[in-house]
């Protein structure tokens, strides 16, 4: 007994290991050569007909070598079809047509192997016997039974993996998580909108995911609320990047997935530039959907100091508001909607001075303290990703990029998932299955009364805390491989759409603003500005400014003996260069900024007195930093502004600005008080 | 075809019946591709899937996995018909892709 077991075990190991040492051996091989080989081993290894003893190790190697051969298949008709493609997009001689022609049946042949590999790899079963071998010794527990062995699969149903997985007990499958040092998520968790995304402005793909698994377990859903392969199949990816590679190899994806995401720059969130407490003196283009909220501390361009809360607003988005829709759908319906694509482009904003008032310090909402109000209309904007100038951009990315990441879901759905039969797809591995099983089960235990978003943050509360958990020391090596197949391509499909969206971002912006200054005694003023901006080749957005502002009454003369002012204010022009920059996982944005203002009257106080000989040109230099703090969708702003006078004073000034932003999206979408 | 199991986007049909599979973004370009039966395509703006049930070789379904990719970043969705399936409105079974983050989706039809 004792010599047949040693006999299976060193059967079992030559077939293990020969798949890797061939992989080593051909380490200078070119793909064409590996081809070759993989096909050479297949075919001996399949005419060959193992002892019962070995057929999990014969077939073990099989599915390897298969799947090798697959993925190496995979790139070849992928780099077949771009030499095609680009051939035909740039020759037209007889000659070349043929060589097409010629490649064109290779890619046939090639395609036609792949598909039987495929039927193959999908008929195989998993080397399960193996993956329970390989996971390190648990430490001896009393209250923790070790997991029994899996025995090995006898067909392709997804019942034989369920089967397996009902043997893992919830003890057994924590024992084989990462330590929490390893496997716990060091940032804080995002919160989860109503729409399945998360609150936070930075966010990784990780809690992205985590927000829109837990959406998509309740919403549409016509059984039981579970999370499903084959809805979810994106979603546990993610998860599996994260949690699997982190501590099973290919950690250089895991910050991929984990890391948060850059924000626009083209926003206008804070106040107008020449309100009372703006911190940038430059106005930008872009608008943001819903509602923008600012307050911000100090002043930029007059010498008082109060508190200014500007809310910047999308009348199409509010219209849907107040229609008591809910934040997606309202975004939605505005595209079937002439006079919503319209609106859609246009923003209000009002700004309310809580210096004024009954009660000075605290924000009424009263008329006395609406200090502005401020329209943008866009006119240009290419740095909308659905305008027509990048369809072509965005096919090509789809028929290259979107197409190889395709086959490489499409191998690693092969390699990591069970489907054949009528029931729900299944992980090949039986751990990962019966750590999926017990979070459905976990899910189904919510409470009853929990709904809306409650509950998506409740879902995605166990989702993260089973993430945690995953049992990955009883993951098998197959499926490894097949997750970092998988996140290095979409890595790499990524970055090529981050490329083509950076692109878009530095699109031109023509925009008209309108600004309507509600003084308390002086007369109030009107402002037109021109804002365009546009990106260069580099990281550097660029914004330049011109605008007049004009009294809606002459102002009262300085003394009765001088001239009353006219009715034209000033003009002014500026421009701004924003520098965004990363600190680590932190999105900072620099900026610098001049204005020139020629004041064609004297200046007015806020009390509607003329300051005489006030009237002259006005320079202004800034730069500033928007520091941003994570998870809270704040940005702090900091700047230094430079001139040469200010209205009143004629005297150099040099001023020191802080606030913060606040995007009031997010605080919507999590409350939705509507 | 028939619905086997709606969440778990599972039908079955009959040899020779057609299906076709259409495709409309909602505030975002459509970065759709789908692999059908392990032939990987892209999915253009406006094209449709279309396709006739065999039995395959081993006995498994048709396979259909599309994958969905979003351009912007405050939520975008897809929606996704199958045609034509028995008791639904217009025999159109229509599913709603939300996104980002990348979404992957797998229709079996089991053939019979």
């Amino acid at each position: 007994m004792k010599t047949k077991v040693v006999k299976i075990l060193l059967v079992a190991l030559v077939f293990t290991v020969m798949p890797v040492a061939n992989v080593r051996s051909q380490g200078t091989l070119s793909s064409e050569d590996q081809i070759k080989q993989y096909r050479q081993d297949l075919r001996a290894l399949a005419a060959r007909t193992p002892p019962p003893e070995a057929q999990e190790a014969h077939r073990k190697a099989l599915w390897q070598l298969r799947w090798q051969l697959y993925t190496l298949l995979q790139q070849k008709i992928g780099a077949l079809k771009k030499d095609i493609q680009d051939l035909r997009s740039s020759t037209s001689s007889a000659e070349s047509a043929e060589y097409v022609k010629q490649l064109q049946s290779v890619l046939t042949d090639v395609e036609a192997e792949a598909q039987t590999l495929s039927r193959d790899l999908t008929g195989s079963a998993p080397p399960t016997a193996v993956a329970v071998a390989q996971a390190p010794q648990q430490p001896p527990s009393d209250s923790t039974p070790t997991p029994t062995p899996v025995p090995p699969a006898e067909s392709d149903a997804q019942t034989s993996v369920l089967a397996a997985a009902s043997n893992f007990s919830a003890e057994a499958l924590r024992d084989a998580a990462a330590p929490p040092e390893v496997g716990e998520s060091e940032l804080p968790a995002s919160e989860c909108n109503e729409a399945g995304l998360p609150t936070a402005a930075t966010r990784s793909q990780y809690d992205l995911s985590v927000c829109r698994m837990a959406k998509n377990v309740i919403t549409n859903v016509r059984g039981t609320p579970r999370i499903l392969i084959s809805r979810d199949q994106a979603n546990l990816f993610s998860i599996l990047i994260a949690k699997l590679l982190k501590t099973r190899g290919g950690e250089s994806y895991v910050a991929f997935i984990t890391e948060a995401q850059e924000a626009r720059i083209d926003q206008q969130i804070g106040a107008a530039p020449s309100t009372a407490a703006a911190t940038s003196i430059v106005s930008k283009g872009g608008v943001p959907y819903l509602l923008g909220f600012a307050v911000e501390n100090g002043a930029a361009q007059q010498s008082q100091n109060d508190t200014t809360l500007t809310f910047r607003f999308n009348p199409a988005g509010v219209i849907k508001l107040f229609e008591k829709k809910g934040f997606i759908d309202g975004f939605q319906e505005t595209e079937n909607d002439a006079v919503m694509k319209v609106l859609r482009k246009t923003s209000v904003g009002l700004s309310f001075d809580t210096g004024r008032g009954s009660t000075p310090g605290v924000f009424t909402g009263q008329r006395q303290q609406l200090s502005a109000i401020s329209a943008q209309v866009e006119f240009i904007n290419e740095r909308d990703p659905r305008n027509k100038k990048y369809e072509k951009e965005w096919e090509q990315f789809v028929a290259n990029e979107g197409v190889e990441l395709a086959r490489k879901i499409w191998a690693s759905t092969i390699a990591t998932f069970k489907f054949s039969d009528n029931s729900p797809m299944t992980f090949k591995d039986p751990a990962l299955q019966a750590w999926l099983e017990q979070t459905n089960q976990l899910i189904a235990g919510i409470d009853a009364g929990t709904v809306g978003v409650a509950k998506i943050n409740e879902i995605a509360r166990i989702i993260r805390k089973q993430a945690d958990l995953l049992p990955v020391n009883l993951v098998s090596d197959e499926t490894v491989a097949s997750v970092t197949s998988f996140a290095k391509q979409f890595q790499a499909y990524s970055e090529k759409k981050d490329e083509l969206l950076d692109k878009i971002a530095k699109g031109k912006i023509f925009s008209l603003d309108y600004l309507n200054k509600r003084e308390v005694n002086a007369p109030d003023t009107s402002s037109f500005n021109f804002i365009a901006a546009t990106g260069t080749g580099a990281k550097v957005d660029l914004t330049a400014n011109g605008s007049f502002t004009f009294y809606h009454q002459r102002p009262a003369a300085a003394s009765p003996t001088s001239a009353r002012p006219g009715r034209m204010r000033d003009f002014q022009f500026a421009g701004q260069v924003d520098v965004p920059f990363k600190v680590g996982e932190s999105q900072f944005d620099f900026w610098f900024s001049g204005r020139y203002e020629r004041l064609m009257e004297d200046a007015t106080t806020a009390m509607g007195t003329t300051m005489p000989g006030t009237k002259g040109d006005i320079a202004v230099g800034q730069f500033g930093l928007n520091i941003p703090i994570k998870s809270l969708g704040i940005k702090f702003p900091v700047s230094f502004t430079f001139a040469n006078r200010t209205e009143l004073v004629k005297e150099k000034e040099i001023r020191g600005n802080f606030g913060f932003t606040f995007n009031w999206d997010t605080l919507f979408s999590r409350l939705k008080p509507f | 075809m028939n619905i086997i199991d709606f969440d778990d986007m599972r039908f079955g049909g009959k040899v020779g019946e057609n299906v076709s599979v259409s495709v409309e973004p909602t505030d975002t370009v459509q970065l759709v591709t789908y692999t059908l039966n392990g032939s990987t395509h892209a999915l253009k703006a406006g094209e449709t899937i279309r396709f006739t049930l065999a039995k395959s070789a081993d006995g498994g379904p048709t396979f259909l996995q599309m994958n969905f990719d979003f351009t912007n970043d405050n939520g975008a969705s897809y929606r996704v018909g199958l045609r034509s399936v028995d008791g639904e409105p217009d025999n159109e079974c229509v599913y709603a892709v939300d996104g980002p983050p990348l979404a992957i989706r797998n229709f079996r039809i089991f053939v019979s």
